[in-house]
């Protein structure tokens, strides 16, 4: 089920921008810059949903219900649904776009690891979830896997005459790509000692790390997926006018992007 | 983002997850099989571990490539560029050629005291007892299949569609031969000077050994992802569709066909009244040589591994079952069946 919706289509629709370049890095970047550009409609409706929840949250009514009902859960919670639905903010909003959107970010990347077969039985499989008429198999495989200095199936190194060690270029970029995106996409948070305001701050912080650990050990395509889709998030985001470049300079606060 | 994460990063230790499926060799009394950390020597009468390779500090590679006998060594590549000489009798280790880059898929060729040992860098190489390496040939990609030598030739196919003829003496290229698809499995040889392969443009082709020529192509359903037995003139291999085939082998035409619930992927073996071969869903069928069955089983698990018959007993690798070597009778009954130890 999972491999006829999501796995299927998605390798051959990346297999087919590989045919047509043959880069499969350049296929790679192409692919995800798709699925963006697709998934773009959510992406909007998350961020939209997230305002709501946002301004809500710096409402007078909002703020004195917190004081009048702590410790009463059920109440608290009677009065909150009464709020959405006066400011007719629905609640799920922010969090939908993002639920549908995890199965394809899960798809984006099993789909370019199951691309990238190196074995026998990983060919085998591969050939199984191609549509011959949309893909041709006998001229597609072997799939280059070079792009640039890197092979793509396995964990990039970059390795310059006269240093010892290898420098993980790709890795180093996805920290600093995720590192920028989540400040320049982390709204402001109206009490900085707000629970969800920690876990904001702490999520910028420890979140590149895992991303650029993630990339140091695994394919260096799926690497290559993480930079391309932090940059066109941040650019998504900027041409809708929801980034703000001064965030990323040390000492400021959060601002709200005009 | 954070769950996506953890995700990911559940699913790959390093690189692409590189599985296969397990190598299967015999010779009288003991098995030698090569799956996942291990390499497994096992008594061919009841199914008893005899000896594991490596020791368990040791683990941490992986062996997918057919172990092969020669004399009094094991040779086995893993997938950690590493070639091994293991002691049969023991299990120990004897030497560790380390000279290539990529994975151990297809297994070692041994004739004339040389070495001949594929690898996922592209390269043939040829070592003589002591692992020096006497010469080293390089194709457009991968190799995955064993070599297969007349004598004087080695016969090597790349999965860049060509398949090479080099000199066995100095790896000096005598032709290649484009044959219109990926090659991951060796050819086929007859006495008659001919090759046969299979690809994944859907054919089997049969090529001149002298100059790489074709003398015909016969169209299959789906890819060809297998080397064909060659028996009494005649070629029996499967597609990844499951379809399997007879086909003469000086003609080039079909004799009979089967159609099968999975992939065929393993070579088929030679049994008393017939043949035998595994399928991708785990069926096991014998048939005659008209192409009637003689009788089916079916595993848990999925069959790429090719069968191998030793004595009295016939021996299937499984890939994904819960157990990993079953032995079976000539008409089919199961004698015993091996899971490694946790």
């Amino acid at each position: 089920m999972w491999d006829t919706l999501i796995i299927s289509p998605f390798v051959n629709i990346l297999l087919f921008i590989y045919q047509l370049f043959t880069n499969f890095g350049i296929a790679i970047i192409l692919f995800t810059i798709l699925i963006r550009l697709v998934t773009h409609p959510l992406t909007v409706k998350q961020l939209k949903g997230t305002q709501a929840m946002q301004s809500l949250q710096s409402d007078k009514r909002w703020i004195d219900m917190q004081k009048k009902y702590k410790g009463e859960k059920d109440k608290l919670a009677q009065e909150q649904m009464k709020l959405y639905k006066e400011m007719g903010i629905n609640p799920m909003a922010s969090c939908l776009p993002t639920l549908i959107q995890f199965p394809l970010i899960i798809g984006l990347y099993q789909s370019i690891i199951r691309s990238l077969a190196n074995t026998p039985l990983q060919i085998f499989d591969l050939i199984k979830v191609i549509y011959p008429s949309f893909v041709n198999v006998a001229t597609l495989i072997p799939i280059n896997n070079k792009f640039l200095w890197m092979d793509l199936s396995l964990p990039e190194r970059l390795y310059i005459p006269g240093i010892a060690i290898g420098i993980p270029v790709l890795a180093i970029l996805v920290v600093i790509t995720t590192y920028f995106q989540s400040k320049l996409m982390t709204p402001p948070q109206g009490n900085p000692q707000d629970q969800t305001a920690m876990m904001g701050n702490m999520m910028s912080v420890y979140m590149p790390f895992l991303m650029g650990y993630l990339a140091f050990t695994l394919a260096s395509g799926l690497a290559l997926y993480f930079i391309t889709s932090n940059v066109v998030g941040i650019i998504q985001y900027s041409m809708l006018g929801k980034v703000n470049w001064r965030n990323l300079l040390p000492g400021q606060k959060p601002v709200q992007p005009k | 983002m954070i769950v996506t994460a953890i995700l990911l990063s559940g699913c790959s230790g390093g690189g692409v997850v590189t599985n296969s499926w397990p190598g299967l060799s015999a010779e009288g009394e003991v098995a030698y099989l090569a799956s996942g950390d291990s390499v497994y020597a096992l008594g061919t009468n009841n199914g008893g571990l005899i000896w594991r390779y490596p020791a368990e500090s040791s683990r941490g590679t992986a062996f997918y490539a057919t172990p092969v006998l020669d004399n009094d060594q094991l040779i086995v590549g893993d997938y950690q560029s590493n070639l091994h000489g293991i002691n049969p009798k023991t299990g120990a280790q004897l030497w560790i050629f380390d000279g290539a880059k990529g994975l151990y898929i297809g297994h070692v060729l041994v004739e004339d005291d040389k070495i001949y040992a594929p690898n996922s860098d592209y390269n043939l190489y040829a070592l003589d007892q002591k692992q020096n390496v006497l010469w080293k040939t390089e194709t457009g990609n991968n190799l995955w299949a064993e070599p297969v030598s007349d004598g004087d030739v080695i016969y090597q196919a790349s999965m860049d569609h060509f398949l090479y003829a080099l000199d066995a003496n100095t790896g000096q290229e005598l032709w290649k031969a484009d044959v219109g698809g990926a090659l991951g499995f060796a050819p086929a040889l007859n006495g008659e000077g001919k090759l046969f392969i299979g690809t994944l443009a859907n054919e089997l082709i049969a090529l001149n050994k002298l100059d790489g020529s074709v003398e015909w192509r016969f169209p299959t359903t789906d890819a060809v992802w297998s080397k064909p037995l060659y028996n009494e003139e005649i070629l029996y291999f499967g597609d990844v569709s499951g379809n399997f085939y007879a086909v003469g082998a000086v003609s080039g035409t079909l004799n009979w066909s089967l159609q099968n619930s999975g992939g065929v992927v393993g070579t088929p073996a030679v049994i008393q009244d017939g043949i035998v071969y595994g399928t991708e869903t785990g069926e096991i069928i014998a048939v005659n040589y008209n192409g009637e069955k003689l009788w089916t089983k079916t595993v848990s698990g999925e069959i790429y591994t090719p069968p191998v018959v030793v004595g009295d007993s016939i021996l299937f690798a499984i890939t994904k079952g819960e157990e990993l070597l079953k032995a079976f009778s000539m008409n089919g009954n199961e004698l015993w069946s091996f899971s490694p130890p946790k």
